[in-house]
């Protein structure tokens, strides 16, 4: 399933708001950024992922 | 208030439009917009590209001056962010009426953004209804039992904002995330984004399957 991107964020919001949900998403899904990954879109998608699967089993 | 052809042109080209997209945007013939931007000015033609212009958050200063208003953007958060996101958007929707459209996968998630805890009272649907019309595009049918008349739920199978939903309110697109529990508000007013946003949101609105609202029964969230 196609799913929204840290680009398409980006390009809707600007860069600085792109950023401020992908770290949003993963304070709620409670994923430290322990391993540093600069890209975005990589990140974005872990944290989407694990939101997916917190809202969805519950 | 009569704007200047410099200040026309240097507004389009901040824009980065054509022409043919000014006139699209103020409802003005393209060879109008050529007029005008060559200095033959009248007020009848200048008033709906001004107002074009000023839609999209221009500000006209003298007769060379232009700025941009940046978009104004707000955060919700924390334990009584719903509540206080609710009273925003009851604001918006008492000030400008209109319709507010929404994007999100169940109705329970909707009435929890909206601080709804107990399904039975849905006196804040009911508040926010009396002043615009709602529409609601949900990735899953499952059904609350509510009864909102002004109120429109549809169905769709495909929802790419996964954990994210979507609230456009005229000038203003909220995008909320959640866990299911938390959430977290982003309020951003620009009609560009909420143009774009509404695009998006139409065509699926319209191939989606209208939910019948099933009668209140007495039912009360864990």
């Amino acid at each position: 399933m196609q799913h929204v991107t840290y680009s398409d964020m980006a390009a809707r919001h600007g860069d600085d708001k792109a950023f401020q949900f992908l770290e949003c998403l993963e304070r709620l899904a409670q994923i430290k950024n322990d391993i540093i990954c600069l890209d975005r879109d990589l990140r974005f998608q872990r944290a989407f992922e694990a939101l997916c699967e917190i809202n969805f089993a519950g | 208030m009569m704007i200047s052809s410099e200040q026309i042109k240097a507004a389009r080209a901040w824009m980065d439009w054509t022409r043919e997209m000014l006139a699209e945007e103020s409802g003005v013939s393209p060879g109008t917009i050529r007029n005008l931007e060559e200095g033959k000015l009248s007020h009848r033609s200048v008033e709906p590209v001004r107002i074009a212009f000023e839609s999209r958050g221009f500000k006209f200063h003298g007769r060379n001056g232009i700025s941009r208003q940046a978009a104004e953007t707000k955060t919700f958060d924390g334990p009584h962010g719903c509540d206080e996101f609710y009273d925003e958007l009851l604001s918006m929707a008492q000030r400008k009426g209109g319709e507010i459209v929404a994007i999100f996968r169940t109705q329970e998630q909707f009435a929890r953004a909206l601080g709804i805890a107990d399904f039975n009272r849905l006196e804040r649907l009911e508040q926010l209804a009396k002043h615009a019309t709602v529409k609601c595009l949900l990735s899953e049918d499952r059904q609350l039992s509510m009864d909102v008349p002004s109120m429109q739920f549809r169905a769709t199978s495909h929802n790419p904002l996964g954990p994210l939903a979507q609230i456009i309110c005229n000038d203003t697109t909220i995008v909320v995330i959640t866990n299911g529990r938390d959430f977290f508000f982003h309020l951003t007013k620009s009609i560009e984004t909420a143009h774009i946003g509404l695009n998006d949101f139409e065509p699926r609105w319209e191939s989606a399957v209208p939910l019948i609202m099933m009668p209140q029964t007495s039912k009360t969230c864990a």
